[in-house]
């Protein structure tokens, strides 16, 4: 095993315990996240639009990567199909008042995903200052996560100041 | 089509859609969606409603 794969493997085994540790301080601050019936349902067509999304547009990655008329990166397009089903699942969700839950703010999102578009941001501005290819690649990824959360983050503003219109 | 008979239920019994939405354990956006017709509630939900507003069935939910 070379050096960059010990990199990808214990980075991956440091997320994943960051990510443990995470979810069990947000579920003890925060509770369990409850969607009633309603929610549930939208969840369902969220669920659905994300998984036909990054099915075709996977398809479609694949299928021009195998034409080879992508240029640069095959690992940043697979990235970007990926991302965009995901994308997809988050904007349907919100469409349907179902991606923050019932007892959950629209601000807490706001706030973390705003700070993950500025962290995206200088994560790809140093990416791309570097000199090696690969930096660049992921620079690109840095740079498609930065839309979307910004897109998220955008669209919960919007829901959120349709939410309040709403009110009796 | 828009409840209103469970519109005018819920102002009888004054109460507001986040009080109504929380005796029935939703959030207030179901509420509001269910009168205004655009969310059709499961069976569960709709006895969930008559009992917070001492209705039947028949009163707040069916159609001629």
């Amino acid at each position: 095993m070379n050096d960059y794969l010990w990199g990808i493997t214990l980075g991956a085994f440091l997320v994943l315990v960051l990510a443990f540790i995470g979810y069990y301080v947000i579920a003890k601050k925060c509770g369990d996240v409850k969607y009633d019936e309603r929610q549930r349902a939208g969840r369902g067509k969220a669920f659905q639009a994300g998984f036909f999304t990054l099915l075709i547009s996977g398809a479609i990655v694949s299928i021009l990567n195998y034409m080879d008329v992508l240029p640069g990166s095959d690992f940043v397009w697979q990235m970007a199909a990926l991302v965009v089903g995901i994308a997809v699942f988050a904007l349907t969700a919100i469409h349907f008042d179902a991606y923050v839950g019932m007892t959950d703010t629209p601000k807490r999102f706001i706030i973390m995903g705003s700070f993950f578009t500025a962290a995206m941001i200088l994560s790809a501005i140093g990416n791309f200052l570097a000199d090696e290819k690969d930096n660049h690649d992921i620079g690109f990824i840095n740079l498609i996560l930065a839309v979307i959360w910004m897109l998220i983050v955008v669209a919960l503003l919007i829901h959120n100041r349709k939410k309040t219109e709403d009110e009796e | 089509m828009k409840n209103l008979r469970l519109k005018a239920a819920r102002a009888a019994k004054d109460l507001s859609q986040e009080e109504l939405a929380k005796r029935c354990g939703v959030s207030r956006q179901t509420i509001s969606a269910i009168e205004k017709g655009d969310y059709n509630p499961t069976i569960n939900l709709c006895i969930a409603i008559c009992k917070a507003l001492d209705k039947t069935l028949d009163e707040l939910f069916w159609q001629e």
